[in-house]
């Protein structure tokens, strides 16, 4: 390759001297590719949900259609059916939710930027949207040609779903630990098939307990649940060492 | 730039941890010794923001460390840490990039240098899981420093590392303390002998020595051990009177 005059004169002063070593490299860096001061609550739910695991959604999808193919095939127990599988949903959604304590990445976490509290608020918000859209469209179906009144069979569906978030979340706040997930399996199975159970040996469960004990175990477990999950997001001091 | 840590202390029903203790830190790094239970994972833990102190203050340049200003400048090796399951080594460092603010494509090209930092450009795409204890380590020390911290707070790094990748890992730090605040805390006296500009030693929850530190005073284990000897006098001579 031929090279002009110039063109020698510089290739040969770059062989002679070396390079100044760079000057304010960070700042430069920083000001080329800044972090932004601001990210917007809909990024950072973005962000999040590319992180909620895919079997979550899947497994989702998958109780979804046993549901709904359900509510076709049985005629007198879709409600039944119904609360028997909502603590399916309510342990994916624990599960997802307490995944930073179980797999003990809490402490990580919370030394970011956008802190663990936030993380948790928007698993809770993306889950718990999937859990209202998921049931409010089987929720028409299930009751389609049944004698339950609607509010009696939101309270029966939401009972079991209710205790299984807060059994689930008992354990997860105080087992900060991975085999956590395994007892909270344990918990939500005996829950649906005590509900099967029930159908099975007490069928007029359902429609003859009074309203008011309906109104009142959801009332509890509701607040014992807001509770749970308040405490969580509100991330009270890791368990304390003695380092 | 500076860390102000302002009378700070923690209580814990009975005991004392952290008791009042005051430093001003600027850039350099910082070495902080102390035996098991001394209190300095637990002032680590106030420095960035995971335990509420009982008392004091903490802010860095004007901001307290309660607010994400704070936390947005700051890099943060725990003494234990775990991952989630499915997460290669890539991953990991994306999923904290996230959290860091950092945008996604400057996310992967910062997580590919510094894997390529702490020698584990191979194992990228590998497990976490598979992990042996100093490669997971050093996997601590790159997410710590994801977002160029210019305060980094670093809990027993070299726990797990061989006599080569400590040696390493004191050269990065060493290069790191020249543009930002670096906090190291260790019960090895070797880890800082040669690094740390300023020598902090914690006892019982308070800093019983602060200052600088080099090679002619002599052998810094010696001194370390001189100091907690007179510590315990002194605690000795004031219960006798």
């Amino acid at each position: 390759m031929i090279l002009s005059p110039n063109r020698k004169t510089k290739e040969a002063l770059k062989t002679v001297f070396a390079a100044p070593p760079p000057l304010h490299k960070k700042e430069f860096l920083q000001k080329t590719a800044p972090i932004p001061a601001k990210l917007s609550l809909f990024s950072f739910l973005l962000v999040q949900l590319r992180y909620i695991r895919k079997r979550v959604w899947i497994l989702a999808a998958l109780i979804f259609g046993f549901l709904f193919s359900v509510s076709f095939i049985l005629s007198a127990d879709r409600i039944w059916a119904l609360s028997a599988f909502t603590p399916l949903l309510a342990l994916l959604t624990v599960a997802e939710t307490g995944r930073s304590e179980i797999y003990e990445m809490a402490e990580l976490e919370m030394a970011t930027r956008f802190s663990l509290r936030s993380v948790l608020l928007a698993r809770l918000c993306i889950l718990g949207l999937n859990n209202l859209f998921l049931l409010g469209l089987l929720f028409p179906v299930s009751l389609a040609g049944s004698h339950i009144p609607s509010l009696r069979a939101v309270l029966c569906i939401a009972t079991p779903f209710l205790l299984t978030s807060f059994a689930c979340l008992c354990i997860v706040r105080r087992r900060r630990e991975r085999e956590s997930i395994y007892l909270c399996v344990g918990v939500t199975a005996c829950i649906s098939f005590f509900t099967f159970g029930l159908r099975l040996s007490a069928p007029r469960f359902l429609s003859e307990t009074p309203f008011i004990y309906w109104l009142f175990a959801a009332t509890l477990l509701g607040i014992g649940t807001f509770y749970q999950y308040h405490n969580l997001i509100r991330q009270e001091e890791l368990t304390w060492n003695f380092s | 730039m500076e860390l102000l840590i302002d009378r700070v202390s923690k209580q814990y029903k009975n005991r004392i941890a952290v008791d009042r203790v005051s430093l001003r830190l600027t850039e350099g790094v910082h070495g902080l010794l102390g035996e098991n239970g001394a209190g300095k994972t637990t002032l680590m833990r106030m420095l960035c923001g995971i335990l509420t102190p009982t008392g004091g203050t903490i802010s860095f340049d004007g901001a307290d460390v309660g607010e994400e200003a704070y936390r947005a400048r700051l890099g943060y090796l725990p003494q234990d840490f775990g991952y989630y399951p499915e997460f290669r080594a890539d991953d990991f460092l994306r999923y904290l990039s996230a959290l860091k603010g950092i945008p996604k494509k400057q996310a992967k090209e910062k997580a590919a240098e510094l894997l390529e930092l702490v020698s584990l450009s191979d194992a990228a795409h590998k497990k976490i899981k598979t992990f042996s204890g100093g490669m997971k380590q050093r996997l601590g020390i790159a997410q710590a420093l994801l977002n160029d911290p210019d305060l980094l707070i670093l809990d027993e790094p070299t726990a797990g590392l061989d006599p080569g990748e400590r040696v390493r890992f004191r050269d990065l730090i060493e290069q790191l303390g020249k543009h930002s605040i670096v906090l190291l805390s260790t019960h090895i006296v070797s880890d800082i002998e040669h690094i740390a500009d300023q020598v902090l030693m914690m006892k019982d929850g308070q800093i019983i020595y602060q200052g600088k530190w080099d090679e002619k005073r002599g052998d810094l284990e010696t001194f370390y051990l001189e100091q907690f000897k007179k510590q315990q006098s002194g605690m000795k001579r004031e219960a006798q009177q």
